[in-house]
């Protein structure tokens, strides 16, 4: 049986695949995050606090990291189903760009907000015009701008179309958050925040930290997916495939 | 259990971190599941009330379905 690509590209195919793979994401999302919240807090005593140069604040890398990590990640998948829609005129793709908006903006803003509680103890300021800080800081206003442009053009296929021309030019902040610390050469960078080297982390920090990653993915699929299948009631809700999932029997 | 949450002295940053984390996560899917609530709530009411137009004249089946309309 061949397989074609566009069968699930049908809202009304797609909306029953997301309400059977909304519990399975949730239930990762419950199981990854339980290990990984203990893993962080519980497994990490001899290498946080007391003698140790990293003092206990660190263990906000286990929100920060991976929040920081999905606001980009995220805003990547938006702007890659944003062009998807543009090329294809698919409407699927279109709603999965702005299933996906709200949640990379919470992260975003999560990354922002549980730094500057990291920044305050260990750089001694909540915040800073430094460049790493600055660029996400540009990144949350690009997926706001996107949310408010497609909201504010009451045409679906024109607000669509001009959110997803917004999302792809606003692409360019990614490679700028990237390259703000990790920079080729150290000396050239003035970013207070420190570069990023995964090799350098200790391995049970760096379990805990790559767990809660899995699960913020998990959340992520879960959140987008419950987001997309209430759009897509909503834009076909004329549909006769709604009217027959509101009334399976046919009427009462 | 009082060392847990004092975090070594460092326990109001990283309360501050989680405990935002937790409200913003929770809030979201919380508003997800109300939008998706009321969405459905409003096609089934929509379709009662389409269904009904045409059979009860009366209205006397459509009465309901508003009285128990939220908001």
């Amino acid at each position: 049986m061949a397989l074609n690509p566009f069968k699930f590209a049908a809202p009304a195919v797609f909306y029953p695949l997301a309400n059977r793979l909304i519990p399975w994401f949730w239930t990762l999302t419950g199981i990854l995050l339980a290990l990984g919240l203990y893993w962080g807090f519980f497994q990490t005593p001899d290498q946080l606090g007391g003698n140790n140069a990293q003092k206990e604040y660190y263990r906000i890398i286990f929100v920060h990291v991976p929040a920081a990590w999905m606001s980009m990640w995220l805003y990547v998948i938006m702007v890659f189903w944003a062009a998807v829609g543009l090329v294809f005129n698919t409407r699927l793709s279109f709603m999965m760009a702005n299933a996906v908006a709200p949640t990379g903006a919470i992260f975003t803003f999560l990354a922002l907000w549980t730094g500057a509680f990291w920044g305050r103890p260990s750089w001694g300021t909540y915040w800073d015009w430094d460049p790493r800080l600055t660029s996400e800081l540009v990144l949350f206003f690009l997926y706001l701008g996107y949310l408010a442009l497609h909201a504010a053009i009451d045409d679906q296929r024109r607000a669509d179309r001009a959110a997803a021309l917004l999302a792809i030019v606003g692409l360019v902040i990614v490679p700028v958050i990237y390259w703000s610390i990790n920079c080729p050469d150290p000396t050239q960078c003035a970013s207070l925040h420190q570069r990023s080297n995964l090799t350098r982390i200790e391995g049970n920090i760096l379990f805990a930290m790559l767990t809660m990653t899995l699960a913020f993915w998990m959340y992520s699929f879960a959140t987008s997916l419950m987001r997309l299948r209430t759009l897509i009631l909503e834009r076909e809700a004329e549909a006769s495939w709604v009217q027959e999932l509101l009334n399976p029997r046919g009427g009462r | 259990m009082s060392a847990f949450f004092a975090q070594g002295g460092y326990g109001f940053f990283v309360w501050s971190a989680y405990g935002m984390a937790a409200i913003v996560l929770i809030a979201e899917v919380m508003q997800l599941r109300a939008r998706q609530r009321a969405l459905l709530a409003r096609l089934a009411r929509l379709q009662r009330l389409a269904g009904t137009a045409s059979t009860d004249t009366q209205g006397t089946l459509g009465a309901a379905p508003g009285q128990r309309q939220a908001k």
